[in-house]
């Protein structure tokens, strides 16, 4: 199980017309005694959706901040957009937009005066024509003359997102945009994120959420403890690993032949208990219709038959042997 | 320039739509001078002089002479031990007691005061020795000693209000700068503000430069709004003039923002930040002036009335407003605001901290 995860400094597949916008390499951040970001390789391409995907504490906002310019590595060296970090953190912070994990805004101000406030503070347009289009851009029209102080905590996001890119920013960068949010105003901060990146921008992102990174990431990187352990689509995260699919059952009439399932095609594993049945498989088609056959050779029933496929979590469970809720 | 712009309008706007904020800022001190206005006596302070010795030779029989005319100053003479009996009944407010001096040109004089109502007593010596102080500047700027006059005290005579104002004027400054600037920044820091700042490309400096053009800015304003109050409600005369005024209400003011400031970086969250800013406001505000004068202090509280920047501002504020003076004049009090803003910026600088515990 512990080849599934090919390292990243080789397992990148590089499509030749990619260009890099970010190259990350050998970022180390130390705390006293405690190493929060133990080596990490990163390359983002222009125009993706990168995630990060990793527990409380893993240390991705660490990663990103250096990247971001806010935090002076220990070790490594970072580009962005073509600009060294090290030398020149200013003209870092001027290609990049960012929103920082806690929502941190001004109270008593509206809206559409953060809005100018920071395009102020970046030296770039403040007029009314610009500070409309972004509130546009993340749905805020209706709100535009409200406190943000006054906003729900999706709306909050969505200002954040509008202010990280107040300067036309190439990459922007937002650590978890997503968290304390309910789901319906989480699928509505993807679409958000997903215009924004049709706009051309590279959005580089963090979240301990697996299925945000599964639907909304381009290619993700999975971190703990300090380090990426993984770096690939999420298909081909999930597809490295044997198990492609689940299949659930319950039987009730009779026990559960595992000897004679576990010798179905395509399957790797079976669980029984209770009359449930669990099987993961390689081959989900292949090893469905043999199951079905058998279970009418055998005589049983099979109720409540579920399939699911892999997830990251599962890609995450197998990388470390720990759930990301943990 | 924009960037500055835009930030400082930004604090300003902030500041107003802060109501409850704002009305303290307004509130406090016109609360106080109402209150010590009226409670203590706000009409005209009347002094009873005793005064003995005061045929010793013309130019004091002058002196005493002048003192009648000065309102507010009710004068009786007579002997020594008549008058100092007087003041243990509570007759005199003070006696003062004139004998020759060390050489022919001068004269001593010895003020007696009731130390059973020092508040009082310490008001009626304040204005006794303005009223000494401008009667001996007349007669050595004079030709003749003789002539001397010494009008322009009985438009200046001290009414407690006039002590009072440009104190609680000081007081507030002092709190508004101590309190409002750190709890700002621990806010900021506190909520992350600081780091979102910090991921712009605005500076830092730009930043506090923009928090503290708005606090002092404001510090003018509320005390433009405070002296308007006095004035229209108490008569309350602003004898000097009001560039001096405003510029050294400023300069108060941006001392005391830069102790804020360093509050602000020691302190680890709003709490911690509140009680420094009152550990070091309070002293202040009763060693500083703010209410009585601090002249007949006890003598060991003296040395540390003099260490405290608020007696400076106070004094400065208040030689301007009462003495007309400018602020060449009141230079002492410049250059203790100078240095403890230094001093405050200086320390600020060592400790700032960008964002909370991180890690």
């Amino acid at each position: 199980m512990q080849n599934v995860a090919t390292p990243l400094s080789n397992g990148v597949a590089v499509g030749a017309a990619r260009t890099a916008v970010i190259e990350a390499r050998g970022l180390v951040k130390r705390y006293g005694d405690f190493t929060a970001v133990n080596g990490v390789d990163l390359t983002v391409y222009e125009g993706e959706i990168f995630g990060i995907l990793g527990p409380n504490g893993a240390g991705k906002t660490t990663t990103l901040e250096m990247i971001e310019g806010l935090r002076e590595p220990d070790g490594g060296t970072i580009q962005v957009a073509g600009i060294d970090a090290a030398r020149d953190p200013t003209a870092v912070k001027r290609a990049i937009g960012v929103q920082l994990q806690s929502t941190a805004l001004f109270d008593h101000l509206t809206v559409r005066e953060l809005i100018a406030l920071f395009a102020a503070l970046y030296g770039t347009d403040t007029s009314k024509a610009k500070v409309d289009r972004l509130i546009e851009l993340v749905s805020l029209q209706e709100k535009a003359n409200a406190y943000a102080n006054a906003l729900s905590g999706g709306q909050q996001q969505r200002l954040s997102i509008a202010l990280a890119m107040v300067n036309d920013p190439q990459i922007i960068f937002l650590d978890e945009p997503t968290t304390g949010l309910d789901p319906a105003a989480r699928r509505n901060l993807w679409d958000v994120i997903r215009t924004v990146r049709a706009g051309g921008t590279t959005v580089v992102l963090t979240t301990h959420y697996m299925e945000e990174a599964e639907v909304l990431c381009d290619r993700v990187a999975v971190m703990d403890q300090g380090r990426i352990i993984a770096c690939d689509t999420p298909r081909r995260l999930i597809d490295q690993l044997n198990q492609a699919a689940t299949i659930r059952a319950r039987i009730d009439n009779g026990a559960v032949p595992v000897e004679t399932f576990k010798s179905l095609p395509g399957v790797t594993h079976v669980a029984a208990e209770d009359g449930y049945v669990e099987l993961h498989s390689e081959d989900m088609q292949v090893t469905m219709s043999a199951l079905l056959a058998a279970a009418r050779d055998a005589g049983l029933r099979l109720d409540n038959l579920s399939t699911s496929s892999a997830t990251l979590e599962d890609v995450f469970l197998a990388l470390t042997g720990r759930s990301l809720r943990e | 320039m924009k960037a500055l712009r835009y930030m400082i309008i930004a604090n300003l706007k902030m500041t107003v739509r802060n109501r409850a904020a704002l009305f303290w800022l307004l509130a406090f001190p016109v609360i106080f001078i109402v209150l010590f206005g009226y409670l203590i006596g706000s009409g005209d302070f009347n002094v009873t002089v005793g005064v003995a010795g005061d045929d010793i030779n013309p130019m004091v029989a002058q002196v005493v002479d002048q003192m009648r005319g000065v309102d507010g100053f009710t004068v009786n003479t007579g002997s020594e031990a008549d008058e100092m009996a007087a003041l243990d009944e509570g007759d005199r407010d003070l006696v003062v007691v004139f004998s020759p001096g060390a050489n022919p040109e001068q004269v001593a004089a010895t003020i007696y005061y009731n130390q059973s109502n020092p508040q009082e007593s310490q008001i009626a010596v304040a204005a006794i020795r303005q009223f000494f102080s401008e009667a001996n500047q007349a007669m050595t700027n004079a030709p003749e000693p003789i002539v001397a006059t010494v009008q322009g005290v009985d438009t200046k005579d001290i009414r407690y209000i006039d002590f009072l104002v440009p104190g609680i004027l000081a007081m507030s400054i002092m709190t508004s700068g101590l309190m409002g600037l750190s709890s700002t920044f621990v806010t900021y820091r506190e909520r992350g503000i600081l780091r979102r700042i910090k991921a712009t490309p605005f500076s830092l400096l730009s930043f506090i430069g923009a928090r503290i053009f708005t606090q002092v800015l404001i510090a003018v304003a509320q005390a433009v709004i405070v002296l308007t109050i006095a004035v229209l409600l108490f008569d309350v005369k602003i004898s000097g003039d009001l560039i001096s005024l405003l510029v050294m209400i400023a300069l108060g003011s941006l001392a005391f923002l830069a102790i804020g400031f360093f509050v602000s970086g020691i302190a680890r969250n709003q709490e911690v930040a509140d009680s420094v800013a009152n550990a070091i406001s309070f002293p202040m505000m009763f060693l500083g002036g703010v209410f009585f004068p601090m002249d007949l202090a006890p003598a060991w509280m003296q040395p540390i009335t003099k260490i405290i920047p608020l007696t400076y501002f106070a004094n400065g504020l208040r030689d301007i407003m009462i003495q007309g003076d400018t602020l060449v004049s009141v230079w002492t009090s410049v250059l203790v605001m100078l240095v403890t803003a230094a001093i405050g910026v200086a320390l600020s600088v060592r400790f700032f901290r960008w964002e909370a515990q991180s890690v």
